[in-house]
């Protein structure tokens, strides 16, 4: 027994001693990550900003699904029975809280949201910081008015009721401590605009600066945030402010010539663009690349078309002709054909802001005033046509100017997402006459379907998120 | 009665003894293999005499035999007959085998061996002989319908894919369901270890041949000892091992093929030009549009894509055995060749494997053994159902006008420039350009000529263990283990192919590494105390690390199909990779004990440690109690003769799982920010992960009781038992708001419930000399039910939104829309509201819950019958009470609200005038109703039952044998799926319907998850075989 004692106490031993090694073995950390303390400080401040960008670039946000969505809801394209399944029940209005695109769209905007708020509220101060900070103020009255655009009714709409609860988005300004108790509510339209708004001025002070051409369009400047500020009081209704704005930025920017629009969209940094986010050959996703929806079948799927209508806008000798071509009896736009410097198919820069929407926001903005200034709208229309190659307009009545301005703005941002805001901040009706397109109702102005559903997870995660009305 | 405890599987054998003067005396003692009990009144004969007799209460015997050349014979109802050469021996002991599934059978339990008669564990056991019987090469395909309790089904038909098991329901949400496998005594690595291969499972590396049985232990007390990932049910894998004195060598060939099992009808260009024009005229089109639109020389065509999609599957199998030894050195070893076409074409799974055991005995106090394997397999994996370029997809949605092939009779690509599938192809030219049939994803025929997925998985594992008999009853064993995978992916798409066309030509290459390293410390203590006291103590400690590496790469951009390599590519894609590890240790205790071989305790106690929980929850203890009471050797029962054997055993406890299946699966607890993001070619970083600093095990509380039985001497037994097993502290990816800027956050809220039963039943209804017949089954049902989440709110998974996951309900609830029929007055397709009303607006149709994918009942029926040299064995298994949701029939089904694919042949019964009475609704071209939508419509019940293997076998009989001095020759035939009986509509009913993680980003057509969307379907085999032993 003594032996058998010793023998057992021996084992015992070793076991505890091999126990006391085992526990460090046991200390394990990933090998692609780090954790949050030893990254949120001034060193990794550039990765840190750098990782807002690149989360707006997945495919839910301006990767692909945000731009087409706002597109197929609107009346410059179509979907015929001659496609891939996709984007179906947004071109048709007809989807419900479950539908996937609208659940990683709402994730994608608050992801932005979350990293911009880091950069703004977890860093500190310095001189090389602070321009970042300048950019993510900019990033975030961006994803703040995406959102807007997408789950709320446009500032102007007839249904919109900005001071009214639940009207606009949740506004999430501070950094998220304890994300398993945090369920915001919806803010008012009106906070949600302000809060942009705010955003925007203090970007327009502490962001880097920009000039055209200049490879500093990939990321936020003070420019930027003009821009995107004209843009947010132009759909505010607030048209002397948006006057002002455009006026900063104008002459900053030349359009796009006769001579190099062709190439304009698949080209870097152009004279044109106030704001891109730059897509590399490493971010090609091959089917899912942005202009893949567009591309004609050989190239992409080739899913969505221009509607008759907006080819009926085209004048003989307008350059954009260039973007529609016809190929087996079907008309294709090729304006996404991919950026030939990356060298993949749909595979472009996104330009978010560009000089040419600032001179028909100032153009409808003349056109709004209490004293509608009619000839300085009428230059803007006319910098822009004669760029275009058409003629200029000599005189022309304010209600046909307002033809004129919209179909402008219609035919230069063809796919590039500004369309169903467009139709419905102006109270139009959205409707498709198109034979061959698939068949949808006429949409009013006053209907629910101008706001997205909120999607599903949100509604059964956050018992506070007021659902949109209309949808079960 | 002594009890020997072993850390392996060890049959003793006869010692040797001393040679006397010719005519003598040879005694001996007969006991049961299994338990070591004495054998009374077995018959012992002089072969080539009539010379017998037989053994006493004891088992001892004592005969006369003449000289040296004399071989005994011994023999015994429920027992293998066995032959023995005496030799020069004066004493010899032999072990008889039982021959039949009693309480005899042996039970391992991966840390020990244990008789089932003392065991108080729950467990089933699927012998080498079942798992021989398919030509799968997945060990785990083999345990459909031979335990209960236990499911298994594949992710899909390619052979090699990824099997899920289940044993005892499915407990848990974001992390694994899956049990734990034991190979010799090892935790092995099992599951789908690629980067970019559908589907794959490391588990298909092992040669079944190799495989002595499978315990699959099922109770808390069998599980405890695995402490921490025991939740879930642990299969133990023996490999098989040599015997003292009996060399043998097994030679096994078998080859044959098959077709997919299941069919559906789809029309041909006639039926399909017909059917589409009149969706077009109920449209409205005139006349003269639908014959512009739809002329009559696309009837002219008429391409098969169905058949060019499926292949005749083809396997043929190779295994070489030897196995044998002394009392000193025992070994086994095997060689094997396998090779399977699947039923798609461009699939196929091969694997060449070897494999040697060795035990040694150094002397009576040390011993050695290990056991080393190595494995090659090749598998080229047909395009997953969600792919475009899929054989699966294009059968149904390319329509038989469009030809494969182009005028000069080669293969078209299907999306060429004026190529047949393009629009601008010229024989449609005349059909305006939105009417003209074309092909979605180019043509397949010509994709799979050009593209491959390859993976090649190279698996090696050496395990050595070293025993040590301290003392009488004392034993240490020390064991280490190494295994070692390396896999190997290779994607290419071809620069003329539909899928590498963007690129000028893809190449990805991905090379995956793990190191499973573990080692454990037994002691064990056996012995039996004066009074029918007896004791087992187990004492251990084992650590374990693991190290997962891969890298990826992609590169574009070849000039030539011929030349592969990264190289010669112009311009990289991609370059990605990472690393991870995890690791566990645990001290355990094990103590058995029983009185009088009639009453027995069981107590486990475990304490576990893992990589994966934070410092302050790092530990967790988890242990089981478990008791038994062998009724049938009691006083009073003891003249009731048609009771052989009685046991009632109970048991409880508490184990754990740390298994998770989310991404950062390894590092769930920290908040992290991942640097494998990037913006403008500069490096970026992004908050991954919410931090939990109190995340922990998830805990599983498993009660089990059950009787075993024997009754009228053999002719019925089985068990009868009733488990309720708790899972709390579920480890759920609890939902956050999405303004967080997180989507999730690791937790432990939540339980779950499964509940149910689980019976078998054997029979031996005839056994005499010529002719004997058994029959056994089992059958188990299953309650699941989600006691608690996270605030009670409801959990909609990301990855299969039809489902739900609500308190009060199973965990693969179904929870969508629910179909109301046609409306006979005007066709269309109604739904019900959340008023109980008809609608016939789809995006008013209320969701609700309409079933579970999880079955009620699984079990199985196997029938073996022999009559003298021939034998005919039979599996039945069947499943019932779920549903599946079936999404490839949402597209051949479809009404015309997609009507550019094909259709269904049935596609014409639907309703057509007023007052028309049918399940399908009005078609039209570009219908608009939605009538093809998610609802009840397309969500079909899963019930089957399926012969899933019969075999004939012919033994060569013994005089034959004798001369080629062969112990054994067979030859057989033998057909897997033969019939399946089911409503079921899609190929096969065998979904796998375990539910993903909510989070996951599989696709179900790889994954399943109770959905049938484009599955590879499995396949009908019929093999012949020959199996050769000498």
């Amino acid at each position: 027994m003594k032996k058998f004692s010793k023998y057992i106490l021996s084992s015992m031993i070793a076991s505890a001693l091999f126990l006391n090694g085992c526990s460090d073995a046991l200390d394990l950390t990933p090998h692609n990550s780090l954790p949050e303390e030893d990254v949120v400080n001034e060193t990794y401040a550039r990765q840190l900003i750098n990782g807002v960008y690149e989360q707006m670039q997945v495919v839910g946000y301006y990767g692909r699904d945000f731009q087409v969505v706002s597109e197929v809801t609107g009346d410059n394209v179509k979907i015929t029975s001659a496609n891939s399944n996709r984007f179906l029940n947004e071109f048709r209005y007809l989807w419900n809280p479950t539908l996937a695109s609208q659940g990683t769209t709402w994730t994608a905007l608050y992801k932005t949201i979350y990293g911009a708020n880091v950069v703004i509220n977890e860093l500190p101060d310095t001189d090389d910081i602070t321009p970042y900070k300048g950019e993510a103020y900019f990033l975030r009255a961006l994803a703040h008015l995406d959102a807007a655009r997408r789950f709320a009714r446009p500032y102007t709409n007839v249904g919109a009721n900005p001071s009214g609860a639940n009207t606009g988005i949740p506004v999430v300004l501070e950094t998220v401590k304890d994300p398993a108790n945090f369920h915001p509510t919806r803010n008012t339209l009106a906070e949600t605009y302000n809060a942009i708004i705010d955003d925007l001025k203090k970007a327009q002070d502490l962001a880097p600066d920009m000039s055209s051409g200049s490879a500093a369009v990939y990321r936020g400047s003070k420019d930027a945030a003009t821009a995107l500020l004209a843009r947010v009081y132009l759909y505010m209704g607030r048209f002397d402010d948006c006057i002002t704005e455009a006026n900063k930025i104008i002459s900053k920017y030349p359009l796009w010539t006769v001579g190099n629009i062709e190439t304009a969209y698949s080209g870097n940094n152009t004279s044109e663009e106030i704001f891109s986010l730059k897509f590399k050959s490493t971010e090609n996703r091959g089917a899912d690349n942005f202009g893949q929806m567009y591309n004609d079948p050989d190239i992409g799927y080739g899913d969505i078309r221009p509607t008759d209508a907006f080819r009926s806008l085209l004048e003989d000798d307008d350059v954009r002709n260039g973007f529609i071509y016809a190929k087996d009896g079907a008309y294709f736009l090729n304006k996404f054909r991919g950026n030939t410097a990356e060298g993949a198919d749909g595979l472009v820069d996104i330009k978010i802001l560009r000089i040419a929407e600032i001179y028909l926001s100032r153009a409808e903005a003349y056109t709004e005033l209490t004293s509608p200034n009619i000839s300085s709208a009428l230059a803007d229309v006319n910098e822009l046509r004669t760029n275009r190659g058409l003629d200029p307009i000599a005189s022309m009545s304010l209600a046909d100017l307002k033809e004129e301005i919209k179909t402008q703005r219609r035919l230069e941002f063809i796919g590039e997402g500004l369309r169903s805001t467009d139709i419905f901040r102006k109270n139009e009706t959205r409707t498709i006459p198109d034979s061959d397109a698939l068949p949808s109702a006429d949409i009013a102005p006053d209907n629910f379907r101008v706001m997205f559903s909120i999607p599903i997870a949100e509604i059964d995660a956050n018992p506070n998120m007021e659902p949109n009305p209309g949808y079960n | 009665m002594k009890q020997k405890l072993l850390s392996l599987f060890f049959v003793l054998t006869c010692l040797v003894g001393v040679t006397f003067a010719q005519n003598r005396q040879v005694s001996g003692r007969v006991t049961s293999a299994g338990d070591g009990s004495p054998l009374s009144g077995v018959s012992v004969a002089i072969v080539g005499t009539s010379n017998a007799t037989q053994t006493d209460g004891s088992g001892n015997y004592s005969i006369q035999v003449l000289g040296n050349d004399a071989s005994l014979v011994f023999s015994y109802v429920g027992f293998n007959s066995q032959r023995i050469a005496v030799g020069s021996r004066s004493v010899v002991n032999v072990q008889l085998v039982s021959d039949e599934e009693t309480l005899d059978e042996v039970v391992v339990t991966g840390y020990s061996t244990v008789s089932k008669l003392k065991s108080t564990i729950a467990t089933s056991v699927v012998d080498a002989e079942a798992l021989n019987n398919t030509t799968l090469p997945d060990v785990n395909q083999m345990l459909q319908g031979n335990a209960s309790g236990v499911t298994a089904s594949a992710n899909s038909g390619q052979p090699g894919s990824r099997t899920e098991v289940r044993i005892r329901g499915i407990g848990s949400i974001s992390a694994s369901s899956s049990p734990l496998y034991v190979l010799d005594g090892v935790i092995m690595t099992n599951g789908d270890l690629t980067q970019n291969t559908p589907t794959q499972d490391v588990i298909s590396s092992l040669n079944p041949a190799d495989i002595e049985n499978i315990t699959v232990l099922k109770d808390a007390a069998a599980t405890a000892i695995y402490g921490a990932r025991g939740a879930n049910g642990v299969i133990v894998i023996t490999t098989k091992s040599g015997q003292a004195g009996q060399s043998n060598i097994t030679l096994n060939a078998k080859f044959g093929g098959g077709d997919v099992a299941g069919k559906i009808d789809l029309m041909n260009s006639s039926q399909l030009l017909s059917y589409q024009r009149e969706l077009m005229r109920t449209a409205g089109m005139s006349e003269s549009d639908i014959l512009e639109r739809r002329p009559d020389m696309l009837a002219g065509n008429n391409t098969n894509w169905y058949d060019e999609a499926f292949q005749s599957t083809k396997n043929q199998t190779y295994n070489l055995s030897a196995s044998g030894g002394n009392e000193k050195t025992q070994y086994f070893g095997s060689g094997e060749y396998f090779d399977q076409k699947g039923g798609l074409v461009g699939s196929h799974f091969k694997r060449y494997g070897a494999r040697l055991n060795v035990d040694h005995k150094l002397s009576d106090k040390f011993d050695l053994s290990f056991k080393l394997n190595g494995s090659y397999t090749d598998q080229r994996s047909a395009n997953a159902g969600n792919g475009y370029a899929s054989p699966l997809l294009q059968m149904f949605f390319n329509t038989p006008y469009v030809p494969a092939y182009n005028a000069d009779g080669s293969l078209s690509d299907g999306f060429s420039s004026g190529q047949p599938g393009t629009s601008g192809y010229a024989p449609f030219g005349n059909i305006p350009a939105t009417y003209r049939p074309t092909l979605m994803g180019g043509n397949f025929m010509h994709t799979i000529e050009h593209d491959y997925n390859f993976n090649n998985n190279l698996y090696n594992s050496f395990n050595g263990a070293f025993g040590w008999n301290i003392i009488d009853g004392l034993r240490l064993v020390v064991r280490g283990n190494a295994e070692m995978i390396n896999v190997e992916e290779r994607v290419w798409w071809d620069p003329i192919g539909y899928n590498g066309r963007n690129y000028d030509g893809l190449l990805q290459n991905s090379n995956v590494k793990n190191t499973n390293l573990l080692t454990n410390q037994l002691l064990t203590y056996n012995k039996t105390f004066e009074g029918g006291h007896s004791l087992n103590l187990l004492l251990g400690n084992e650590f374990q690390k693991n190290d997962y590496r891969w890298t990826y790469m992609a590169s574009q951009g070849f000039a030539s199909s011929e030349l592969q390599q990264p190289g010669v590519a112009a311009k990289p894609l991609d370059v990605d990779g990472d690393r991870e590890q995890f690791a566990f240790h645990s001290v355990f205790l094990n103590a058995n004990y029983d009185f009088d071989a009639k009453y027995f305790v069981g107590a486990s106690i475990r304490r576990d440690g893992s990589s994966r929980f934070p410092k302050d929850s790092r530990y967790g203890t988890f242990y089981s109690g478990s008791a038994a009471w062998l009724i049938s050797s009691e006083q009073f029962l003891e003249n009731v003769s048609w009771i052989n054997s009685l046991k009632l055993r109970t048991s409880y406890g508490r184990m754990g799982n740390a298994d998770f299946l989310f991404t950062n699966r390894n590092y769930p607890f920290n908040a992290l920010y991942r640097f494998d993001a990037v913006y403008n070619d500069e490096s970026a970083a992004i908050a991954s992960q919410v931090a939990n600093p109190g995340f922990t095990w998830e805990k599983t509380k498993m009660f089990d009781v059950g009787i075993d039985f024997a009754l009228f001497n053999g002719y019925l037994d089985g068990s009868v038992e009733f488990f309720d097993k708790r899972s709390e502290a579920l480890i759920l990816q609890a939902p956050l708001s999405g303004t967080t800027g997180f989507s999730t956050i690791n937790s432990n809220i939540g339980s779950i419930l499964n509940q149910g039963w689980e019976v078998t039943l054997g029979s031996t209804p005839i056994k005499n000399e010529n002719f004997s017949w058994n029959i056994s089954g089992n059958f188990s049902t299953l309650k699941n039910e989600v006691l608690s989440l996270v605030n009670d709110n409801p959990i909609t998974p990301a990855s299969n939104t039809n489902q739900r996951i609500e308190v009060g309900h199973s965990i693969a609830s179904w929870y969508m829309q629910e179909w109301a029929g046609v409306n006979p007055d005007n066709g269309a397709p109604q739904w019900y509201d959340a008023d109980g009303n008809l609608t016939s607006t789809y995006s008013q149709a209320a969701r609700r819950y309409v079933g579970t994918a999880l079955p009620k009942i699984t079990g199985g029926l196997t029938n073996r019958l022999s009559y003298k040299d021939i034998d005919l064995s039979f599996l039945i298994s069947f499943s019932a009470g779920n549903k599946a949701l079936n999404r490839t029939r949402q597209y051949w089904e479809n009404d015309g609200n997609s009507p550019n694919y094909n259709f269904g042949v049935d596609a014409v019964n639907r309703w057509q005038n007023p007052g028309d009475i049918s399940d399908k609704p009005k078609a039209e071209w570009n219908n608009g109703s939605l009538s093809n939508s998610i609802s009840t419509r397309y969500l079909e019940y899963l019930d089957y039952a399926r012969l899933r293997n019969v075999r004939l076998g012919y033994n060569l009989p013994k005089t034959v044998l004798e001369k080629i001095r062969a112990s054994q020759i067979k030859i057989y035939a033998q057909a897997e799926n033969l019939i399946t009986l089911t409503g079921y509509k899609g190929f096969d009913p065998d979904v796998n319907t375990a539910p993903l993680v909510p989070t996951s980003t599989s696709s179900v057509a790889v994954a399943n998850s109770g959905v049938d969307f484009f599955r590879y379907p499995t396949a009908k085999i019929i093999t012949f075989g020959v199996t050769a032993s000498f």
